[in-house]
């Protein structure tokens, strides 16, 4: 077991997976197909390869998917979290149905990535109540299931700056019980293929790190998309990127929820806006398709 | 587990690999506390020994070979505090807490792959540090078996409870100067056997270190056992 790329005799075979485009530009013009932003759901077990059969909690892994893509994915009712004696959120009421792609704005401090954080099962509800993906944000256990099925870009980018983007895409792979020959396209998307996939993650740029970052969180295959400020630190092929993938998730069945300041960009993006004012939700704008 | 532990043990011993901070900075660190030690013992040897109206080289060096095996181990205590500190900010410098949670990786498996790691490096570490003590300290060595095997076990009671407490600090801002506050005083009866083992490891007979080796080994298994129950609670709270 390790975090090595794969031997070439373990390359799956062209009709399995995708062929590794030439360029992003010519991936870019692709159709969405079964890559890697495929969510995670009942096929969760067909992920794993041999050599990374899941150990005693890979019953765990399987069990995970309970939401039946009926009614709210996110569900939440006067929902507080305090952190560090701070209610990050005040009593915020929210409800997010599959498949749509909900911005959240609002001013700095106001709670967006306390949001997000919440609904990927980082931190505890005080009180209140919440259910994101059928799972209960009241229940620890729970909580530690939902973090599977979702998929946090946080302003952290979740890399070791001492390994290469090679490694640490492999590593999480492998820590994520994800097959590592189906990152390598999503590497080759995000222009992170040839020579930058040996190249040590302290050495990136902040936008290329940004970029091993999203390929980080696609390779989960997550259902629910949670970014917080996904286009910050993009150049601007890299912000149209980011919206194709998003979109490709949708197609896909994913849910996403996006905190950004850059509203332009994000608004086109979004199929309804909700805006975050000092912990509280105050309004939810839809936006026509 | 054993997968989740042998995935984190070969990611921080690459990373290691890579910065080379436990053999570029701890050990230099450890070898020259080494010097230190028996640079501050040498002048106290005319007041230990008044009568002697000049004290021969050779006494101080067999003072300091008497104190030797606690010399060592207090070495090996101070440099696995930095080893310990260095596996954790890993972790921490970008937020890689949140993902390993994310990944559902079993805590007790990132708690044994972190206390392997930093085991592995530290066996390096005493290896070489071993070999100082033996030449600043004129040491010869009786037991071998005894000695690795109290190596082997002290360093898994050291590197078990330090993981503990590091990953306890690791949310505080006070952490660098918590940890040793934390640390120092559980490790204290491992650092009591360790020394007495490796005393009858050094000078004889063998057969009085084998019973601080099973308290060693006692507390190996405390630690470890503290270590893996008790993680996932300490993570969710990082």
């Amino acid at each position: 077991m390790s975090f090595d790329p794969p031997e070439p005799d373990q390359s799956p075979s062209a009709g399995q997976y995708p062929k590794p485009r030439s360029s992003t530009a010519a991936y870019l013009r692709s159709e969405p197909d079964s890559y890697a932003l495929e969510p995670t759901s009942s096929e969760a077990g067909s992920a794993d390869n041999s050599d990374d059969a899941r150990s005693p909690d890979s019953k765990d892994k399987s069990s995970v998917s309970e939401f039946d893509g009926s009614g709210a994915v996110i569900e939440l009712s006067e929902a507080v979290c305090v952190i560090n004696q701070f209610p990050a959120l005040a009593g915020a009421t929210l409800s997010i149905d599959e498949g749509e792609i909900v911005l959240v704005r609002g001013p700095n401090g106001a709670g967006k990535s306390t949001l997000l954080r919440l609904c990927a099962g980082l931190i505890p509800l005080t009180s209140g109540t919440g259910n994101v993906l059928g799972h209960d944000l009241s229940d620890s256990k729970r909580r530690r299931l939902l973090r599977r099925e979702s998929g946090l870009l946080a302003h952290q980018t979740y890399l070791y700056d001492q390994l290469t983007v090679e490694e640490n895409i492999y590593f999480w792979a492998k820590a994520n019980r994800v097959d590592v020959s189906t990152v390598d396209p999503v590497l080759d998307r995000l222009d992170l293929g040839g020579r930058l996939r040996t190249v040590a993650v302290g050495s990136l740029s902040a936008g290329q790190r940004r970029r091993a970052s999203i390929a980080l969180m696609i390779s989960r295959r997550p259902r629910l998309w949670l970014l917080d400020e996904p286009h910050a630190g993009l150049d601007q092929g890299g912000r149209q990127l980011m919206d194709e993938l998003v979109g490709h998730a949708i197609a896909f069945g994913a849910t996403v929820l996006l905190a950004s300041h850059d509203l332009d960009q994000a608004t086109a993006l979004a199929t309804k806006t909700v805006a975050v004012v000092g912990g509280h939700i105050e309004e939810v704008e839809h936006h026509a398709p | 587990m054993l997968h989740d532990a042998w995935l984190m043990a070969k990611k921080d011993l690459r990373i290691e690999m890579g910065s080379r901070v436990v053999l570029g900075q701890v050990l230099p660190f450890g070898i020259l506390i080494l010097i230190l030690f028996g640079l501050a013992i040498s002048p106290n040897l005319a007041v230990i020994a008044p009568n002697e109206p000049i004290a021969g080289f050779a006494d101080r060096r067999s003072v300091l070979s008497q104190v030797a095996p606690g010399l060592f181990w207090m070495t090996v205590l101070l440099s696995s505090l930095m080893a310990l500190n260095r596996s954790f900010l890993i972790e921490s410098q970008d937020g890689n807490f949140d993902a390993l949670k994310m990944a559902g990786l079993d805590p007790a498996g990132i708690f044994l792959g972190k206390v392997l790691a930093v085991i592995a490096q530290l066996l390096v570490l005493e290896a070489a540090l071993g070999v100082g003590a033996a030449i600043l300290y004129q040491l010869q060595l009786t037991d071998a078996v005894l000695l690795a095997t109290a190596v082997v076990l002290a360093t898994t009671a050291v590197t078990s409870a330090g993981t503990l407490y590091t990953a306890l600090a690791s949310g505080l801002q006070a952490r660098d100067t918590l940890v040793p506050l934390l640390v120092l005083p559980v490790l204290a009866p491992v650092l009591l056997a360790a020394t007495l083992a490796t005393e009858s490891a050094v000078f004889g007979p063998a057969s009085d270190g084998w019973p601080w080796v099973l308290l060693l080994g006692v507390f190996t298994l405390l630690y470890v056992g503290i270590g893996i129950v008790s993680f996932g609670p300490i993570m969710e709270e990082t």
